[in-house]
């Protein structure tokens, strides 16, 4: 049985993360310990800064509802080795951590895979820190047929909730909604130029968006200059002088302005003349300054567009809202696909069954066939084929409406006398 | 009638776009091309049909000039979706087609022409450049009113799915421009050819017909927008509001053509 015990943003402060976290190099170690212990079939860990979690498949699995304390409990013994991994008291683990087993575990998953259980609800790297650790759990031999299974059923179950919801589409941060609204002004941003106004936090952030969203070219522009050097090297962009911006302007798309200023850094005037000189191609100016650095009255000019801190944080959240609507979908996703996951290894159950049932009927047929052939003399090997033949024929004649019965039923619920199990078996109808 | 087969599919296709505008969705999306598709493949089926029956050009009553008319919005959005990929100057141009198709059904092939100048060979040329030419300026006034909405919202910071669902500004302007050339030139073609046809005939009735003053007018003003644009660099929302004014002159001219055939 798969059981999970971790800890994530919101059950446990920063300081207890950063104790559990495992780093990338300590990993292998730790798989060998645990997997040497005698309960523990199968394991995988994830470890991202958010979230620390251990995956255990667990064999005869008894139960996690009695006392924590009791000496039987499974849950109780999971605590104290991770307890003891993670240099925290049973206590302390207990406080900060939730546990789950069976299906809950698996939705879980599921629920992380999909981003439902991040931060930011529905970001995408989750999914490839979630791959990754499949991979090194794979490496570490921590692998086995329950997991190979459930990274399966992960990875498709993710891709499903990202492709049928929306729930990844919407930006939740004002820098990320920033570019976003860049792209509904320019739709192709190679081709665009953008000014950096700052070199503080945001304005890197802003800059490492655009970066990412493939920008043409980036010119940053600071009052110490040194810093828009710095920040302009760092993505490949030119710096220049805070007194020279201005005469830059118009030759720049999007502008994004970030500075400490108590006055509006980029006028009306700057941007009436920007636009003289460009007044066919429009301009986007974000401002997530506050006191804000672009003065509003700008967007008058015909092909303007300004956007301030609070537009943007409408924008975020609106689109806030619409992914925790598209999350109720993905919840729907995730059950439905934990029920499929347990369905499935259930009816797994059975295989080792028919195999038995299958090499017992197998045995006999050979015994069968040789008594006859020595009673009869039959030494012919043509013949014995034939025989032979006939056989198996009518062995799978006659096995394959019971095999098809049990895998069928394998994941009944029901509880059936041993007359009733036998009629669903050979049921012919 | 196959007409009516092509009407359907349009009606559907229109019903799948303005699904895909409000929900987003790809599958519905993808039917709506199929729909367009499919109605497109009737309508041409349908012309070839008129013409092994009566050899007559596609344009030789107001049937089948608005058999062709549905036929070229169809090619014209087909033509633009292949270079923008953005499905949704189809949410505006397949009531154009559905209106086209309503039209020559109201209008069945029994009524002939008239005039007796329609079978001249110029005409037969003349047309089909006038109708692409028109479905591509349609095409552009179609993209202004995409564009003057978007850019509307992004003016109001509105974040509806209008918004949403819209291409980037420069996208719509683009396509906005590239109909109007392609427009215009065809517009241009037609007309000339329109014109040597109209100097073998009596010219003097001709000139004072309602469709050939507003042809010449809507000809002015689409020359003087494109010339325009090269002298002075007009804002794309200044293109966008001419555009407009042509469509409307367009309109005049087509209700002039019909009266014309119809007289």
């Amino acid at each position: 049985m798969l059981v999970v015990l971790g800890l994530n943003h919101n059950s446990a402060p920063v300081t207890v993360r950063e104790k559990m976290a495992i780093k990338k190099e300590d990993m292998e170690p730790i798989y060998k310990k645990f997997l040497s212990e005698n309960n523990v079939q199968e394991m995988f860990l994830v470890s991202t800064c958010n979230r620390v979690e251990y995956y255990f498949v667990i064999k005869d699995y008894l139960c996690d509802k009695c006392d924590i304390h009791s000496p039987i409990c499974d849950k109780c013994e999971i605590y104290s080795m991770v307890a003891a991994n993670c240099n925290l008291s049973v206590e302390d683990l207990m406080n900060y951590t939730y546990f789950a087993s069976g299906r809950q575990a698996v939705t879980h998953l599921f629920a992380v895979a999909s981003g439902l259980d991040s931060l930011v609800l529905g970001e995408p790297q989750i999914f490839g820190q979630i791959k990754d650790s499949f991979d090194i759990s794979k490496e570490c031999n921590g692998m086995g047929v329950f997991l190979n299974r459930l990274f399966e059923f992960t990875l498709k179950t993710a891709k499903k909730v990202r492709t049928v919801t929306g729930i990844s589409e919407n930006p939740v941060s004002v820098s990320y909604a920033a570019v976003e609204l860049a792209k509904k002004i320019f739709s192709n941003l190679s081709e665009a130029k953008a000014m950096i106004i700052g070199a503080g936090e945001m304005c890197e952030l802003a800059a490492r968006h655009l970066v990412g969203s493939h920008i043409g070219s980036i010119i940053v522009t600071n009052r110490t200059f040194e810093k828009a050097v710095k920040l302009a090297e760092e993505f490949s962009g030119d710096a220049v002088t805070f007194d020279r911006f201005a005469s830059k302007l118009s030759e720049v798309d999007i502008i994004i302005s970030s500075t400490g200023s108590e006055n509006f850094v980029v006028t009306y005037d700057m941007i009436l003349d920007a636009m003289k000189k460009r007044p066919s191609r429009p301009m986007f100016f974000i401002d997530i300054a506050v006191p804000r650095d672009i003065d509003p009255k700008g967007a008058d000019v015909e092909n303007t567009y300004i956007y301030d801190i609070d537009d943007l944080k409408s924008v975020v959240e609106a689109n806030k809202k619409e992914r925790e609507k598209e999350a109720k979908k993905a919840w729907d996703i995730v059950h439905n696909a934990a029920y499929a996951f347990d369905d499935q290894m259930e009816s797994l159950k059975i295989t080792p069954v028919i195999k038995n049932m299958r090499n017992y009927f197998e045995e006999k047929r050979n015994e069968e066939l040789q008594k006859y052939c020595e009673k009869f003399k039959i030494t012919d090997e043509k013949e014995i084929e034939h025989l032979n033949y006939l056989l198996t024929a009518t062995l799978n004649k006659i096995l394959h409406k019971p095999f098809m019965n049990l895998k069928e039923h394998a994941t009944d619920d029901a509880k059936y006398s041993i007359a009733e199990a036998v009629e669903i078996i050979f049921n012919n109808k | 009638m196959v007409s009516y087969i092509s009407l359907i599919f349009y009606i559907l296709a229109f019903v799948h776009i303005a699904l895909f505008l409000y929900s987003g969705s790809r599958n519905v999306r993808n039917l709506f091309n199929i729909f367009m598709m499919l109605g497109l493949l009737s309508n041409l089926y349908e012309l070839i049909i008129r013409f092994m029956e009566t050899g007559l050009a596609p344009t030789s009553t107001l049937y089948d000039l608005m058999l062709s008319l549905s036929l070229s919005f169809g090619i014209t959005y087909f033509i633009l979706y292949a270079k923008y990929r953005r499905p949704l100057v189809g949410l505006f141009i397949s009531p154009f087609m559905a209106a086209a198709l309503v039209i020559a059904i109201f209008y069945p092939p029994t009524i002939t022409p008239s005039y007796p100048v329609v079978d001249s060979i110029w005409k037969v040329v003349h047309l089909p450049f006038i109708v692409l030419g028109t479905t591509f300026l349609v095409a552009a006034f179609v993209a202004s009113v995409m564009y003057i909405l978007q850019e509307a919202q992004l003016k109001k910071k509105k974040f509806g799915f209008i918004f949403q669902r819209f291409p980037a500004l420069d996208t719509i302007g683009n396509i906005n421009n590239t109909s109007l050339t392609i427009g215009f030139y065809f517009f241009t073609i037609g007309a000339v050819l329109g014109f040597i046809w109209m100097l073998q005939n009596n010219l003097e009735e001709l000139l004072s017909s309602t469709k050939v003053v507003f042809s010449v007018l809507t000809w002015f003003l689409y020359a003087a927008l494109i010339i325009f644009r090269r002298i002075k660099p007009l804002t794309q929302r200044q293109t966008a509001q001419w555009t407009i004014i042509g469509f409307v002159l367009i309109i005049i001219t087509y209700f002039g053509v019909a009266s014309f055939m119809l007289r």
